[in-house]
């Protein structure tokens, strides 16, 4: 794991909207080609906002993004990004097929419908998230954890090879999460960077290679041993947080 | 009564003709883009565009212009109206429609109220005439279904993504704001194309009940949407017909039959269902 460049360059950024023009400032890091990354930071620290700065959803007014050392702006089919389960309506009138088959969008392009080439990228996507066999399920029909598993085929089937995933463990049960996890670890195989939102700190401390917690600043960006400090977790959550029980921390009052 | 008294005596006459030519078109094509406004929850903006049209209708026929072109421009405007006041979050979608709704229909009525005679004409604006169609208007009609099956054709998956996950176009840098004022100005285009059939009105059932009716039994967009237009043309044909035979008010016929669908569907879909879980 971990390739000679990285995949993901992060200097310097800042970035916000109209109410808030600083949801995140100053924040600066790099990953490495197939490595997971746990993005950590109470409600409101700019996990959302660095995200959608990395994929391009908002404008960041400071500082560079690059990706496979190409700026953000231009590489932008490179970064796919799997928004949270509850952004989309599940009853929508669509397979699986024709949702991963969204994210050829762009590379079907304008007043063309998809190829050989999109239905192959499609059925790859399908089958890496272990999903080939249901393609032509209607997504109403879905679990929690197919949906998810969705969603990444989707940014994959865009030829993205680094992947945001917003909360993909919050509001779903223990076998989504497993079933979530198991197509990480596949990806990681297969090189694929991600970097993850979470609210769970035991499943960050014991999955991930490295953590980034944020609070509008960066707080702390390392291993597991160099993030989880009672002096990082104070700074990070405030009050919020800080019990120190067996080893894990717990975040009082989150949500 | 025979098939013949039944079926064929009535095409005999020419604006039963017309009128079942205008049936098939306007319930083809809001068949269609019907589909979107129920996918996307655009019922409300629907109903609203349509009354919203009122003082564009009133005005030209005030000053003898086009009914048609004095709609289209009301419509239009307003849905652009609406997209603008709602793109980026400014106002919620909800609220810009009935901001926009309920003052351009006092407009309408305005308009209406400085014209001293009772007008047949715009009572047909509100509540249709399908047997009144003229030659012109069916050109008009499927003219402006043209433009929007072929529109809905050639940025279709566009269309359908957008609706899905505006989001992902963002991400993609595709411009999903143009096409949601696309989709706005089509469903502006045909409801006032379907005016004469249904009126202001009862408009919203011709966009929202052959898709409601549709999606129930269908999983993919697009057998959504061959259905819908079926049963758009469908309720369009019987209504008028029953309009005939029981000498009662074409648009309300029409619409009530494409509700009689509706429940009969529902009710089937709902006993299968029963039948299957048991």
């Amino acid at each position: 794991m971990g390739g000679t460049s990285p995949a993901l360059v992060v200097r310097s950024i800042s970035a916000g909207y109209s109410t808030v023009p600083r949801a995140i400032e100053d924040i600066s890091f790099s990953v490495n080609i197939g490595e997971r990354i746990a993005v950590l930071g109470p409600n409101g620290a700019g996990k959302s906002t660095l995200f959608k700065a990395i994929v391009g959803l908002i404008d960041f007014n400071t500082g560079e993004i690059s990706i496979h050392e190409r700026d953000c702006r231009t590489s932008h089919a490179l970064v796919g990004y799997v928004p949270q389960q509850n952004r989309v309506d599940w009853d929508f009138p669509a397979t699986v097929r024709d949702v991963v088959m969204m994210g050829r969008l762009r590379k079907i392009g304008w007043f063309h419908h998809p190829g050989r080439r999109d239905r192959a990228a499609v059925d790859a996507a399908l089958s890496r998230v272990g999903m080939a066999d249901k393609g032509k399920r209607g997504i109403i029909d879905l679990s929690g954890g197919e949906r998810q598993r969705v969603f990444i085929a989707r940014a994959l089937a865009q030829e993205a090879d680094v992947l945001l995933l917003d909360e993909p463990f919050s509001a779903v049960d223990a076998t989504a999460e497993r079933e979530i996890l198991d197509v990480l670890d596949r990806l990681r195989e297969q090189q694929v960077t991600t970097l993850i939102a979470t609210h769970d700190l035991n499943l960050a401390s014991t999955r991930f290679d490295r953590i980034l917690l944020i609070r509008r600043h960066l707080v702390a960006f390392g291993t597991v041993r160099e993030v989880f400090t009672a002096e990082n977790f104070a700074r990070a959550y405030g009050k919020q947080v800080g019990v120190f029980q067996d080893g894990a921390f717990f975040v009082i009052d989150e949500h | 009564m025979d098939l013949y008294t039944l079926l064929i005596e009535p095409m005999t006459y020419q604006f039963m003709q017309r009128g079942l030519l205008a049936a098939l078109l306007v319930g083809g094509v809001s068949g269609v883009i019907g589909c979107f406004v129920v996918v996307r929850g655009l019922s409300f903006f629907g109903d609203a565009l349509a009354h919203s049209i009122l003082p564009g209708v009133s005005l030209a026929y005030i000053v003898g212009a086009d009914l048609f072109v004095g709609g289209l421009i009301a419509g239009v405007g307003s849905a652009l109206g609406i997209g603008l006041l709602t793109s980026r979050g400014r106002l919620s979608e909800d609220t810009a429609i009935g901001v926009v709704f309920a003052g351009m229909f006092a407009l309408g009525i305005l308009i209406i109220s400085t014209v001293r005679s009772y007008s047949v004409d715009l009572s047909h604006i509100l509540f249709g005439h399908i047997l009144g169609v003229q030659d012109g208007d069916l050109l008009t009609m499927a003219l402006s279904g043209a433009v929007v099956l072929i529109a809905v054709f050639l940025f279709y998956k566009e269309l359908v993504a957008q609706s899905f996950d505006p989001g992902l176009l963002r991400a993609l840098r595709l411009p999903g704001e143009a096409l949601r004022l696309l989709l706005l100005v089509l469903i502006a285009l045909t409801i006032v194309a379907s005016l004469q059939t249904v009126g202001i009105a009862l408009m919203l059932a011709l966009l929202v009940t052959p898709a409601a009716t549709a999606r129930i039994f269908t999983h993919r967009m697009i057998t959504m949407i061959l259905a819908s237009s079926v049963l758009g043309m469908v309720s369009g044909v019987i209504g008028l017909y029953l309009s005939w035979h029981l000498n009662v008010a074409s648009g309300a016929a029409v619409v009530l039959t494409s509700t009689a669908i509706f429940i009969l569907v529902f009710s089937v879909n709902r006993l299968t269902t029963l039948v299957r879980m048991r």
